[in-house]
């Protein structure tokens, strides 16, 4: 069991690193593309308004959630490999 | 120089295959004779060839293990240790130790009759080290050719292979972008303090040969 233990525990905190760096550069990106839409067509007023309402659609939006894949996929493939190597 | 950095890189990535032929799996095609239980002493460094059991303590120096023997169809044989890799390292995840041990003495066959199973396996078979390679999963085959396509493996190297290039390609780009541009610089620079000395060194010579009578 205790190496059950260290092994989840050692995923969980690399995992955890990789969708905290994940989360915020994909977030970076959806601003970075903002700015450029605030650029190119050229809109007036509130631009930080505008940036802000854009990042809080992502904040609710499918794709941010896609990110959750991260962990999704290892602990997915190990319970795969324990089925097939252990009862197949 | 040269020489050390070419000793340097091929030393690195033949270590990096051997881990590799090492941990991937691999199949063998074989006729399983017999199987028996030996008590293996695992006190010194070899004991990186065998797997470490949950339940095992740290002092322990020796316990029991399971091996299968076989015969491959070129008449050579093989002999594959049973044993868990557990939660450890290489991840194949493998608890099912006894039910292998099962199936594989389910399978014993003669010369006159044969039955011919695939082994997958990961490890090396060595005589002077006593290292044997683990036995992960038994399935039976149609015949000595009937060998499976190792598709993890090839998927492994492949997406390997793919991760390697995409970081050379980066760091070449990054080379030529940043650095190779600084060096250039610097070495632009050298030689610009190298003109400057020389042509101060020109002119207090002549300011020196300008004391001398003519």
């Amino acid at each position: 069991m205790f190496g059950f233990i260290r092994l989840i525990l050692i995923l969980l905190a690399g995992l955890t690193v990789a969708y905290g760096a994940v989360s915020l550069y994909s977030r970076e990106v959806r601003r970075a593309k903002l700015k450029l839409r605030w650029k190119e067509k050229g809109l007036t007023g509130d631009r930080s308004a505008f940036i802000q309402r854009g990042l809080k659609q992502y904040d609710r939006s499918f794709r941010r959630k896609l990110i959750l894949l991260v962990y999704i996929i290892p602990l997915g493939a190990i319970a795969l490999l324990v089925y097939v190597i252990n009862f197949m | 120089m040269r020489f050390i950095k070419w000793a340097f890189l091929i030393t690195i990535w033949v270590l990096f295959g051997a881990f590799l032929h090492y941990t991937l799996p691999q199949y063998d095609v074989v006729r399983i004779v017999n199987t028996y239980e030996e008590r293996q002493e695992l006190n010194d460094w070899t004991k990186l060839f065998w797997s470490k059991p949950d339940g095992q303590s740290a002092e322990l120096i020796n316990r029991d293990v399971q091996f299968i023997q076989a015969v491959r169809p070129n008449g050579r044989n093989m002999v594959y240790r049973n044993e868990d890799t557990g939660w450890n390292w290489p991840p194949y995840f493998k608890f099912d130790t006894a039910n292998l041990y099962t199936d594989a003495n389910d399978s014993i066959s003669t010369k006159a009759n044969p039955e011919w199973v695939a082994v997958m396996h990961y490890g090396w078979r060595n005589e002077f080290l006593s290292v044997f390679p683990n036995a992960v999963t038994i399935n039976p085959v149609a015949g000595p050719e009937d060998k499976p396509a190792n598709w993890f493996s090839i998927i492994v190297l492949v997406l390997l292979a793919a991760l390697f290039w995409a970081i050379y390609v980066r760091w070449r780009r990054f080379r030529q972008a940043r650095i190779d541009p600084m060096l250039e610089e610097v070495e632009d620079s050298l030689y610009a303090a190298g003109d400057a000395i020389a042509e101060r060194k020109g002119r207090f010579r002549r300011w020196l040969d300008s004391w001398k009578s003519k």
